[in-house]
């Protein structure tokens, strides 16, 4: 395996680590695999997931590239959205290494790029939704109530009301701040697409050919069923393009290690599987 | 702003941060804080780095061995290694930028790490420790603290024995290096100037740690500032988007003004 640096973009603003496995292992013809900043986190993402994830994929012979959206951790200022970051980021190993087609990863409000690119840029073929959009369907809140039996629960938010209750204000002023990035409104501000729209969007990825994962937490996370997002898109045909993981004692950013080691094995073997078959090259 | 891996192993990744306009004959290095408060101060370093680069300062911010994006597991990351990591980023500053003062900048952690590194042999113009730690049980009492508090937001079952600290797997050995931790031991004598930067209620916690470099021919000076929260205080794990005032304290100390 071999990390380098890596500069992309018009001006070559942008900037990741590209992981190449070794040439004995290396799978040529499989995407590369795309992260990104989460919230604030920089490239290596919360608790360096995407770099235990770069070193897993690479072990196993794909290649991937962590890179920092514009303005944000060590990228420059650009003047594109963070979409375009993420195609100039496509367009680089382009012409870095010829590959035409992609995979990328959004993890919480990184979601967001990923589904507004994967949606217009046939060169992704795969998205995997790691604690993406979760919806309120009916048995989410059937178990809504379960929460008043958790003392975790009680004990936190009583914590957080004696203790904490201004914290969050004070950080989104802190945000605000002219000094800082415009990249933190990536995590303040956002906007689901509207649950009808989403259900269209998968089955037109779907039908596109694109393979998409879905994986959720479910301890302080919206996705509180195993099942919470069928009961969203019931009636919709994705093929077997679709596959859903839910992971219930795991939290949103999966703090403990045990949680990323799992979570990262799941994207490995999602990654790998239509590459099973297939000899290094 | 210019990202790369360097050591004789090409192991560190490091990014560079060059002045824009006439640079000034003096290079700073960021040590950043130890794994756990790795990820929330990562922004507040970003945002200092490039403001001694806007007041002609090339500053140089990397990850130590065994974190971030620098090869190895975190298990195996030990104080030894990362203070030399200190000495090996100082160097390639050096090299870089064609620099001759060097002033290095340690936060917690990495505060001790810069000390250790300059009490081993590193000359600097300026040893600046942020929020220090000085007492290893202390500061693993902290990471503690401050993992309960997070294990419980995140809904979390707090165990009684702990095989993971802050969100990553902690080894015996890092738990007996860190209680074995004091940072008076490591007297920085080949600093020309060692500035304490803390806030207010951090200084007379301080005042031991100064009056003990003190006897050893050391002058500590106090750089205290008030800003919305601190690490140190361990009340939020994004604590560090809340420093400004320090940031722009450090940057005045270091660049001669306000960039």
């Amino acid at each position: 395996m071999n990390e380098s640096a890596f500069n992309f973009g018009e001006r070559g603003h942008l900037a990741g680590v590209w992981c190449e496995p070794s040439p004995k292992v290396l799978k040529r013809a499989a995407p590369p695999v795309l992260v990104w900043n989460v919230g604030i986190q920089h490239h290596v993402g919360p608790y360096r997931i995407w770099v235990d994830l770069a070193r897993a994929l690479a072990a196993k012979g794909f290649r991937s590239l962590r890179f920092d959206l514009g303005n944000m951790g060590d990228s420059d200022v650009g003047r594109g959205t963070p979409g375009d970051d993420v195609r100039d980021a496509m367009t680089g190993l382009e012409k870095k290494v010829g590959a035409r087609e992609f995979t990328l990863v959004g993890f919480c409000s990184s979601v967001d790029q990923l589904h507004e690119v994967g949606l217009k840029d046939a060169r992704v073929t795969g998205m995997a939704y790691v604690e993406g959009y979760a919806y309120k369907t009916r048995r989410y809140w059937q178990r809504w109530p379960l929460r008043f039996l958790s003392t975790v629960r009680w004990q936190n938010k009583l914590y957080y009301r004696l203790k904490n209750a201004k914290l969050f204000e004070t950080k989104r002023a802190a945000m605000d701040a002219a000094e800082l990035e415009g990249g933190a409104g990536l995590m303040l501000e956002r906007q689901y697409p509207p649950p009808e729209q989403f259900t269209n969007d998968l089955a037109t990825l779907t039908a596109r050919g694109v393979r998409l994962l879905m994986m959720y937490a479910g301890l302080d996370s919206t996705y509180q069923h195993p099942d919470q997002l069928f009961d969203l898109v019931r009636g919709s045909d994705f093929g077997d393009r679709l596959e859903l993981i839910y992971m219930g004692g795991a939290d949103h950013i999966f703090y403990r290690s045990e949680d990323r080691a799992v979570a990262v094995a799941n994207l490995c073997r999602w990654v790998e599987q239509p590459h099973l078959n297939v000899a290094a090259r | 702003m210019k990202s790369f891996f360097f050591g004789t192993a090409k192991n560190l990744y490091g990014t560079l941060h060059e002045p824009a306009g006439k640079p000034k004959d003096l290079g700073v290095v960021l040590c950043y804080p130890g794994p756990q408060e790795y990820h929330m101060t990562y922004w507040a370093f970003r945002r200092l780095a490039q403001q001694l680069a806007r007041g002609g300062v090339t500053t140089l911010r990397f990850d130590y061995a065994c974190t971030g994006d620098s090869s190895g597991d975190v298990t195996d990351g030990r104080l030894a290694q990362w203070a030399d990591d200190i000495t090996t980023a100082a160097a390639e500053l050096k090299a870089l930028s064609g620099v001759r003062k060097l002033a290095v900048v340690g936060m917690r952690l990495g505060a001790a790490l810069a000390t250790r590194a300059v009490a081993k042999g590193l000359k600097v113009s300026e040893l600046v420790l942020w929020e220090p730690v000085v007492s290893g049980p202390k500061y693993l009492e902290q990471l503690e603290d401050l993992d309960a508090r997070e294990a419980r937001r995140l809904l979390h079952r707090v165990a009684g024995v702990r095989i993971e600290l802050g969100g990553y797997r902690f080894s015996s050995g890092q738990r007996d290096e860190l209680m074995g931790l004091d940072t008076a031991n490591d007297v920085p004598r080949l600093a020309q100037r060692v500035v304490f930067a803390c806030p207010p209620e951090d200084q007379p916690k301080l005042e031991p740690l100064r009056e003990r470099w003190a006897k050893e021919g050391v002058t500590c000076e106090f750089n205290v500032t008030h800003d919305a929260a601190s690490v140190t205080a361990t009340e939020d794990r994004d604590a560090a988007v809340m420093y400004t005032a320090t940031l722009f304290a450090l940057t005045e100390q270091l660049a001669g003004a306000r960039a």
